[in-house]
């Protein structure tokens, strides 16, 4: 059969076409060989500007025309290949090529689509291909930009942490001038039974604003993710004021605690942001009120690798509008969220939180009937002791005694910047038998242990100029046998505290001071 | 749509709002950095919140707003990711229109649940192209005349766009420009 294409028809078919004489020298190109390679005009030699090979092979076009067999050539000019057939041609041939792409990147390709005929199948590839390098390049800059979020949330939560810090600093000072001063106080009406009364309802409500700020203290210390045994039923306990403020007074807070003794290997701060963050999505799918219920029970099972046998099992309840399938089947997708101005991350974190521990999550949701999050936590098999490689904490761990006792009489320096606060901690350790000396700066500390000897110096850290840890290391160099205790509720992360020196947490309990001081004065 | 187009908002309002209105555009349109993925598929109403929210910040009409954004999405594709697949798919208007629907095929395959209108050429001569455009989406058509407009900026050309509504297609747009021995 012979076929007759008109110069147009040939171009749009092959438009990377050559026709050459019989001594294979350019008679006439089509359109891509024009463009793509101007230097290969009529009269030119074909084997001046391709290499040509069948099946890796060497070849001739007068060999193969008109055997169907498929030509490669190889611009020895440019990194191009053409591929296609040559044809016996008026008195020469034809070759009916097309371009054949090395690479389908078309940045800098000089590619078009004119290039190639309509049917081509490499134009789609190319498209494609580019298509999907481009989206690459696309979701590159959305991670850069929420990399970009994500850091400047994070030096903004720094900063929020460090205000809040400072603020819980200021804020337990306060505290601890209530404190002091209603056990001053109670001392002063011993026999006034009402007025007595209404002295502990200050002083309960002062410890639990002190609670609070505990808690913002834990959840502004970022930076401490290490992890350590912790009893979730105590941690939650322990929050429990925290956690009530969190949801709010139209949602009602119900802890179901089961899980006493149970440890598991977690962060207690990023604990408490996974628990805040799951009572924050409880309350906000309760608008208009409801019940929140915060459980906790052990569980016996083996995970998939035949693991942990013991799981505590936290369940964050709430009585909300539920979520529908395909909602909740994304709940914990990083991104995803249906709140106005939500940022997907809440559950995301929760999740993330439960694998590092090696743990799991699940969520449960019917709408119209409340969701519940299972937060499933390997317990400790032994339970070990906290390595927590922190700051000695003797608030927590000593035992208050039921009443005071006279002690040994011993020199007691007090160092703190918020005069009521000194006043009341120099007047009750006073009555507890202590010589105090109270002042309220670094200089002038170092202004009385250069006149007298002390057996311990009680300093709070931040002080206006030096602070507490730069005065306390002044004064164990002039007297080594100085007991040192530090007294704040926030301790900057530049502090530098040595290993021997006792920390009390602020607000500060008159029982407990008094006990430290006396086992450190004994000692 | 396809979080491109959202992140194309973003681009035109903050070259030409900055970041305060933005702001307020992503508070209006209950949107943040999670609608702004560009391979992730949104739910058109998303997409419209959001146009709707850029053309009130920009105190202009929905139509007059998705007219300004088809002529702008052109530059913001060509400086972009997707600028080596705008110069590849015609490097002249009438080549560039004839290959639209190639384009759109293949991004149909990387984008399985794109929504991909419809483009044919049906009559070309020197200096005038009409157009068909099909969509399943409504309400389109000022974002249509807002890419041909763009299209005749990229392509360095004066002309201008009508359109009509043949029963047969969604519009039909009549493109009149100089060629450039006539400029």
């Amino acid at each position: 059969m012979k076929i007759q294409l008109s110069q147009e028809q040939r171009d749009a078919i092959f438009p990377a076409n050559i026709v050459l004489d019989q001594k294979l020298r350019l008679v006439a190109v089509g359109p891509t060989i024009s463009r793509r390679f101007p230097a290969f005009t009529p009269g030119e030699k074909l084997l001046n500007h391709f290499r040509l090979t069948v099946s890796g092979q060497e070849a001739n076009v007068e060999d193969v025309a008109g055997t169907g067999t498929m030509l490669r050539l190889r611009s020895l000019i440019s990194d191009e290949v053409l591929r296609g057939w040559a044809i016996p041609w008026q008195s020469g041939y034809l070759l009916a090529l097309r371009l054949a792409p090395l690479n389908y990147d078309l940045e800098n390709s000089g590619l078009q689509i004119t290039d190639f005929a309509a049917d081509d199948p490499a134009v789609h590839a190319l498209l494609m291909f580019s298509m999907q390098r481009a989206l690459l390049e696309e979701e590159r800059l959305v991670a850069l930009e929420l990399d970009h979020a994500r850091q400047q949330s994070m030096e903004l939560a720094d900063r929020l942490s460090r205000a809040a810090g400072f603020m819980a600093h200021d804020f337990n000072n306060f505290l601890s001038i209530i404190m002091l001063n209603s056990e001053r106080l109670k001392r002063e009406i011993v026999d006034q039974p009402q007025a007595l009364r209404l002295v502990d309802v200050i002083a309960g409500a002062a410890a639990r604003g002190s609670a609070i700020t505990r808690s913002l203290m834990t959840l502004s210390n970022q930076r401490d993710d290490s992890r350590i045994p912790v009893s979730l039923d105590a941690l939650i306990e322990e929050n429990r004021p925290f956690f009530a403020t969190t949801v709010g007074a139209r949602v009602r807070l119900d802890l179901d605690l089961r899980a006493a003794g149970a440890k598991t290997l977690v962060s207690p701060v990023a604990t408490l942001n996974c628990l805040l963050n799951l009572l924050i999505n409880a309350r906000d799918a309760m608008p208009r009120g409801g019940c929140v219920k915060l459980s906790s029970r052990v569980e016996e099972r083996t995970d998939v690798s035949g693991g942990c046998k013991r799981w505590v099992e936290i369940e964050v309840a709430d009585t909300g509008q539920g979520m529908a399938k395909e909602v909740c089947d994304r709940a914990f997708d990083p991104l995803f969220s249906t709140k106005a101005h939500g940022t997907g991350l809440g559950l995301a974190s929760v999740r993330e939180f439960a694998v590092d521990a090696g743990g799991e999550t699940r969520i449960v949701s019917t709408e119209g009937a409340g969701t519940r999050v299972y937060l499933n936590l390997p317990c400790l098999d032994h339970e070990a002791k906290a390595a927590s490689g922190g700051r000695p904490d003797l608030q927590r761990s000593s035992s208050a005694p039921a009443h005071l006792v006279e002690y040994d009489r011993a020199d007691v320096l007090v160092v703190e910047d918020e005069a009521f606060a000194l006043e009341a901690l120099c007047e009750l350790l006073n009555i507890s038998g202590f010589d105090v000396t109270g002042v309220t700066s670094g200089a002038a500390a170092m202004e009385e242990l250069g006149r007298k000897r002390f057996k311990a110096l009680l300093t709070d850290i931040v002080l206006p100029g030096e602070s507490g840890a730069e005065l306390a290391a002044q004064a164990s160099r002039i007297d080594p046998g100085l007991k040192v205790i530090l007294m704040s509720g926030y301790v900057p992360q530049e502090e530098s505290l040595e290993e021997d020196w006792l920390f009390l947490r602020k607000p500060i309990d008159a029982r407990v001071v008094t006990e430290m001081l006396r086992t450190a004065t004994r000692a | 749509m396809y979080g491109m187009i959202h992140r194309a908002v973003r681009q035109m309002v903050l070259d030409r709002a900055g970041k305060l209105a933005w702001s307020e555009i992503e508070a209006m349109a209950g949107i943040g950095q999670s609608e702004l993925i560009s391979a992730e598929s949104y739910d058109d109403a998303i997409t419209l919140r959001l146009i709707a929210g850029a053309a009130e910040c920009s105190k202009v009409t929905l139509d007059e707003f998705l007219l300004e954004f088809g002529r702008y999405w052109i530059q913001y594709a060509e400086q972009g990711s997707f600028g080596a697949i705008l110069k590849f798919t015609g490097n002249d208007l009438p080549t560039f229109l004839r290959n639209l629907n190639r384009l759109h095929g293949s991004v149909q395959s990387v984008m399985p649940v794109a929504q991909m209108p419809s483009f044919i050429v049906v009559r070309e001569e020197d200096g005038l192209i009409e157009l068909d455009y099909s969509s399943s989406r409504q309400g389109m058509v000022p974002f249509v005349e807002g890419l041909l407009q763009g299209l005749l900026d990229r392509f360095g050309l004066q002309g201008h766009v009508e359109h009509t509504y043949p029963e047969t297609v969604t519009a039909r747009f009549r493109i009149a420009f100089k060629t450039g021995s006539e400029r």
